[in-house]
């Protein structure tokens, strides 16, 4: 393979499955949709009347301007002397006034009627000012609380989900949902659908106004609109296709940069850096190249638009002209229409890019809907009943468990655990001895069979009070990077410093806590804290022992943690094992020694149970695997 | 401003034709623009005077004529804007990586991944604005408002100086309001970014979370941070809604008063409606992209925040120099040698502390000792990592300081105890760093790391994309692939750190049998927490506290007091069930009882 094709391939990954990206996947209509997202609205019903009030308001005085303008050039033209605006109730008092001035300063007609109408349209335009503003302010603001309760509302559903989902569904996908899904949602509902109602009305009242001044001269915007608002639409065609190519050609950049700063010691390591600064070269071509594509469509449309408002010009000097010349209007009517193509021209641009954006707000919603419209398989059930606190006795009745439906891990999984009892799991790599832990700490539902506690049937008590009274301890356990306090609080959120340094004395970590600079309070990144694998762990070990839970679930970590921390933690788990119900998928021989039954999995079932004593008598499974062990346990 | 200049200056003049262009075709496309008035005034003016159809026939024309001009200047200015701006950004992004990837582990080790990653990917995308439509529409204005006021001038000079108050008024605003907003904004992005950092951690750990049923403290946590982030915005949104509006009120007051004096001038004769027109039309033009006005001191002043933190990643000190007069270390035997080398991290004093050993070729040696006794960071300095604080590492006899960074990692493997891979094919993966590899050689180094029979059940084979993104390795497969990268190499000093750690013992077992091979003829450091790694080394040397407490064989020292002693006695006691996937069966199990 050349470098180009092998960066192409690797470009290919990145692919994500467009197919989720596309309207109407999800099969909800439009109409439900806008529903949706109007919901989220509806508490701020009296904002909304407001706010579409002064949006009326809003485009009948940028109508107005003009008009006021209109009048002072004919006055000052002296095209016409009858009336000033040609409408009597607004003529007369104006006119009073004007009167009113020029007695009182004794200023000449043309300066007092100048003085009035500047006054005038200062007035209006004021009022423009303090009503946009107002209305900007308004319904940004609702659209920012539409936004917070439904990224709220997101999240919950998201920790409600069980772990089928969050397996399926990768990390950035969901923050897609709640990041940019959301903003086009709100730039729709916080802003985007009031002002281009406002600019529809502002576009109606304009054309009336102007067709009312001069029929014959209003046919030039009438003709234009249309062609500015469908190079708008088609404008926004174009550039969708071309502005996904950005994306996609930045996302791939941005990993690779990523990737390179992670891996920076490999590549210091093997003098690859000009190797790499050579394939990022290439990535960083194939973003701009895309980026100036899409950008280029932008350089084409936009100037055809205001290219259309120059023909405009052109078209009202035209026609306008030849109607002055056979004295049919005035000069202020040509001043006007002058004037109205540009305030016509700019809403009629944003109305066609409209459509997209609306496009764009319903496929976020869609997806938005979508996440919180998925049932959890294991529901938190709230309105439940607490389980009382627990003994620790736990029945598997005929349980039946599956990941994937058609493929069973289990077929009827029974298990007795009287309470206080210590049971480790061992068997091969994939053979279902997680599955146990899933099932028990509820992270996945089972399909059919009862898990009791105290006899109890687990499903018609609340899941959190279940949670409560258990911990479940993964073998990649993932620490929080905030501090270690906050790490240890995960455990119990209103431990004392106290507490917290008990539990970390237990584990053998006091003294390193300590001895750090900021305490409890040292963040654990994975550059600033610096703690070893084993430290991590007996960290994650502390958090249980404030939890103080009555079962515990624990995969023991397989990866090497060095002698020294290694010895610290077979103390804290026996500490960890001491009182309580226990499931422990073992990789230590001290520790399943320590168990009172070992159960040994194989093909969704169990093979062999018993004590160490018993299992080695028997001389199956277990015996092997004590055997192969000890082998590499030999130094020389 | 200047840090923006000092930044964006140099990249320019890479590009002056792509500039100039944009300059020249901003120039035409204004003054076409300021024409369309003028010609308006003329043609209005004749009609007046001559009262004659041909006059406007003709001044349509013009209009269209100008109107084709401005369409042609308005996208080349826009095709230079873009390419101007993507030129120079691909040139930024570039020297950015450039510098990164030859700075010296010294400095990653205080900066975080993400700070760096912010910093090339945000601050870069935030030029963008200025470039492609900042400039752009600075200059736009500037020539518009030159343009009109030269008309208006040969008009009036009264109205053109009143004229002239217009941007003085936009100028003075937009800099007084511009710092304040700047926070503002600036605020609302970093509390974006930290409400998604929340929730980004939020799910990745979401095990975590509902193993200890903490989703409600969760919620509650996250719902500060949207909280924080929709104040932020809510603040944003006021300067949005002051800025727009405002711009168009300051907008129309210049329209009155023009209107104002305008009118009594043409009441008085002084000037024709023609020229009344045009001062209309010109202001009404301004308008357009003067709404923007505002938006621009934002821009400004988010860039100038931008090109001082990058200012910062190209001038920060290279900590480690090559010598000026550096030769490249060619023909090496492996002699290893450290003098008196003490080492002190930037946070972290006394990693190492007047170290000294000689390490003959070919000698294999183990490293042992607690975390952060100082194991790492003595591998670090034979690679030149990091250079000692004081004393010399010499490799052959020879400071390694007097070599180039380059020759001196050619002759020095490392096996890393993160076994990274790049999203990259397997082959890549290997042959990485190496140029003009061939698959018979990738191919021997994959069979010696015991992965080559892996690598062919992969349906691609060495064509099978691996890393973050690709295909998933376990972590044993994922060692293998790293150790074969360092073989290939054929150094003569091979360190592993660490580097068997995630490996299953059966595993384990093909890998040291190769190590075994391999190491014969080099120089071999191994840091090993598996008694396995122990069988096949000279000598063991203990690490405490950043000082060599411990030198010798294993039958030496096995029963001495020290760390050693510990440490055998330790792996004893603490038999590790890890897998239990194969299948010799010939082991005698005397040691079983305790």
């Amino acid at each position: 393979m050349s470098i180009k094709e092998r960066r192409k391939k690797a470009a290919s990954i990145h692919t994500d499955s467009e197919r989720e990206e596309k309207r109407g996947s999800f099969g909800y209509s439009d109409s439900f949709l806008f529903k949706f997202m109007f919901r989220y609205m509806t508490p701020y019903r009296a904002e909304l009347i407001l706010v579409s009030f002064i949006m009326l308001l809003f485009a009948m005085t940028t109508a107005v301007g003009p008009i006021v303008l209109m009048a002072a050039i004919n006055r000052f033209t002296g095209d016409s002397t009858a009336g000033l605006f040609g409408i009597d109730f607004i003529d007369n008092p104006v006119e009073d006034l004007i009167a009113f001035i020029q007695t009182t300063f004794s200023l000449s007609t043309v300066w007092a009627e100048a003085t009035i109408l500047s006054i005038i349209y200062l007035v209006v335009q004021f009022l423009v000012f303090i009503l946009n503003k107002k209305q900007i302010n308004m319904i940004g603001s609702v659209g920012l609380r539409a936004e917070l309760a439904m990224r709220l509302d997101m999240f919950r559903q998201l920790q409600e989900l069980d772990l089928s989902y969050h397996d399926k569904n990768e990390v950035g996908r969901i923050m897609s949902r709640l990041t940019s899904d959301l903003t086009a949602i709100r730039e729709m509902l916080g802003g985007q659908v009031i002002l281009n109602i406002a600019n529809l009305i502002t576009v109606v009242i304009v054309m009336v106004v102007i067709y009312s001044i001069d029929p014959v001269l209003s046919l030039v915007p009438t003709i234009f609109i249309p062609i500015v608002f469908a190079i708008g639409v088609i404008s926004r065609r174009y550039t969708r296709e071309r502005r996904k190519e950005t994306r996609r050609t930045n996302s791939i950049m941005m990993a690779n940069i990523g990737e390179s700063i992670a891996g920076i010691k490999v590549t210091k390591g093997h003098n690859r850096e000009g190797q790499n600064i050579e394939f990022f070269r290439g990535l960083n071509e194939a973003n701009r190249k895309a980026t100036i594509h899409a950008d280029d469509m932008n350089a084409i449309f936009f100037p055809i638009l205001l290219a259309t408002s120059f023909l405009g010009i052109a078209f009202i000097v035209l026609v306008g002209g030849i109607r002055l010349l056979d004295g049919l209007l005035t000069i202020g009517v040509l001043v006007a229409f002058l004037n109205y193509n540009i305030i016509l021209f700019r809403p009629v641009i944003l109305l066609g890019q409209f459509y997209q954006q609306l496009q764009d707000a319903l496929t976020g919603a869609e997806r938005v809907y979508a996440l919180l419209d998925t049932k959890t398989k294991v529901p938190m059930n709230r309105d439940y009943p607490d389980l009382p606190p627990i003994e620790g006795e736990v029945l598997f009745e005929k349980i039946k468990f599956e990941y994937v439906p058609g493929t069973p891990v289990y077929q009827q999984f029974s298990l007795m655990v009287p309470a206080g009892h210590v049971v480790a799991f061992v068997g091969k790599t994939g053979a279902g001895k997680s599955t146990i832990i899933n099932i028990l700490s509820r992270m996945y539902e089972f399909q059919e069979g009862v898990l009791k506690i105290d006899g109890r049937d687990i499903t018609n008590y609340s899941l959190q009070s279940y949670r409560r009274q258990i911990a479940a301890v993964p073998q990649d356990f993932f620490l929080l990077s905030a501090s270690i306090r906050e790490n240890l609080r995960l455990g119990d959120p209103q431990a004392s410093e106290e507490d917290m340094f008990k539990a970390l004395e237990a584990v053998g970590l006091e003294e390193y806590v300590r001895s750090m600079e900021n305490g409890l309070d040292t963040p654990l990144q994975e550059r600033g804290g610096r703690l070893s694998v084993g430290q991590r762990q007996l960290i994650v070990f502390a958090a249980v022992l404030l939890a103080n839970p009555r079962i515990l679930i624990l995969d023991e970590a397989t990866s090497s943690i060095d002698v020294f921390s290694e010895l610290k933690i077979q103390k804290a788990i026996k500490l960890l094992l001491a009182d309580r119900t226990a499931f422990i998928i073992a990789h230590r021989l001290s520790t399943i020694r320590a168990a009172d039954t070992i159960v040994v999995i194989d093909e969704g079932d169990i093979v062999e149970q018993g004590t160490h004593d018993e299992l080695i008598q028997l001389q199956g499974h277990y015996h092997e695997l004590v055997k192969n062990q000890i082998q590499l346990a030999e130094v020389t | 401003m200047r840090e923006i200049f000092e930044l964006l200056g140099p990249y320019v003049k890479r590009h002056k034709l792509i500039f100039l262009s944009l300059n020249v075709t901003t120039i035409f496309a204004a003054t076409s623009q300021i024409l369309i008035p003028v010609t308006v005034n003329y043609t209005i003016d004749r009609i007046d005077r001559f009262q004659n159809r041909s006059v406007i026939i003709q001044g349509f024309f013009i209009i269209v004529l100008l109107t084709f001009m401005d369409l042609i200047f308005q996208m080349g200015q826009r095709f230079s804007a873009n390419r101007l701006a993507q030129n120079v950004i691909f040139d930024i992004r570039q020297d950015l990586f450039q510098t990164l990837q030859h700075q010296e582990l010294e400095y990653y080790a205080s900066e975080s991944v993400g700070q760096i990653m912010s910093r090339t990917i945000e601050e870069v995308f935030s030029l963008r604005d200025i470039l492609t439509w900042g400039y752009r529409l600075t200059a736009l204005i500037f020539w518009l408002f030159v343009g009109s006021f030269i008309v208006m001038v040969q008009v009036s000079l009264e109205m053109a100086l009143i004229f002239l108050i217009l941007p003085i008024f936009l100028v003075v605003i937009t800099k007084r309001s511009s710092a304040r907003n700047v926070k503002l904004f600036y605020d609302a992005r970093f509390k974006y970014g930290a409400m998604n950092e929340t929730l980004a951690e939020n799910l990745t750990g979401i095990q975590t979370v509902k193993s200890f049923g903490r989703e409600d403290e969760q919620t509650a946590a996250f719902n500060i941070k949207n909280q924080e982030f929709y104040e932020s915005s809510l603040k944003t949104v006021g300067v949005r809604a002051s800025l727009t509006s405002g711009m168009i009120f300051l907008i129309s007051f210049g329209i009155i008063a023009l209107v104002l004096i305008g009118g009594v001038y043409v009441e008085q004769g002084r000037i024709s409606p023609g020229n009344f027109i045009a001062f209309m039309l010109l202001v009404l033009q301004i308008s357009i992209p003067g709404r923007f006005v505002g938006f621009l001191g934002i821009i400004i002043q988010n860039t100038q925040s931008a090109a001082l933190r990058l200012s910062e990643i190209f001038e920060a000190p290279v900590v480690l120099e090559e010598k000026p007069d550096a030769e490249s270390l060619d023909d090496v035997k492996g002699d290893l040698g450290f003098e008196n080398v003490s080492f002190d991290y930037p946070k972290k004093p006394g990693a190492l502390e007047n170290i000294n050993l000689i390490i003959p070729a070919g000698q294999k040696v183990a490293l042992l000792g607690p975390t952060g006794s100082g194991k790492s960071s003595l591998i670090n300095l034979i690679a030149r990592f990091f250079d000692p604080t004081t004393g010399k590492v010499t490799i052959d006899g020879k400071d390694i300081s007097q070599f180039t960074l380059k020759s001196l990692r050619k002759h020095i493997g490392i096996v890393h105890q993160e076994s990274f891979l790049f999203t990259l094919p397997i082959f890549d993966n290997i042959a990485f760093g190496k140029e003009n590899v061939t698959i018979d050689e990738v191919e021997a180094a994959a069979k010696a790391a015991q992965i080559h029979d892996f690598i062919m059940t992969l349906e691609d084979g060495y064509e099978t994309i691996v890393g973050e993104r690709g295909v998933t390795l376990s972590g044993g497969e994922r060692q293998r692939v790293t150790i074969a990268r360092t073989l290939l190499h054929n150094p003569k000093i091979l360190i592993f750190d660490d580097s068997v750690s995630a490996v299953d013992p059966e595993t384990e077992g093909r890998i040291q049998n190769a190590l075994a091979t391999a190491s014969e003829t080099r120089t071999t450091i191994i840091i090993s927490q598996r008694p396995s790694s122990l069988r096949y080394v000279d000598r063991i040397i203990v690490l405490d506290l950043g000082v060599i407490t411990q030198d010798g064989t294993h039958a030496e020292l096995r029963n001495v007091d020290g760390i050693y002693k510990n440490f055998m006695d330790a792996i004893e006691g603490q038999i590790k069930f890890l897998d239990w996937d194969f299948d010799e069966s010939q082991v005698k199990i005397k040691e079983m009882s305790d």
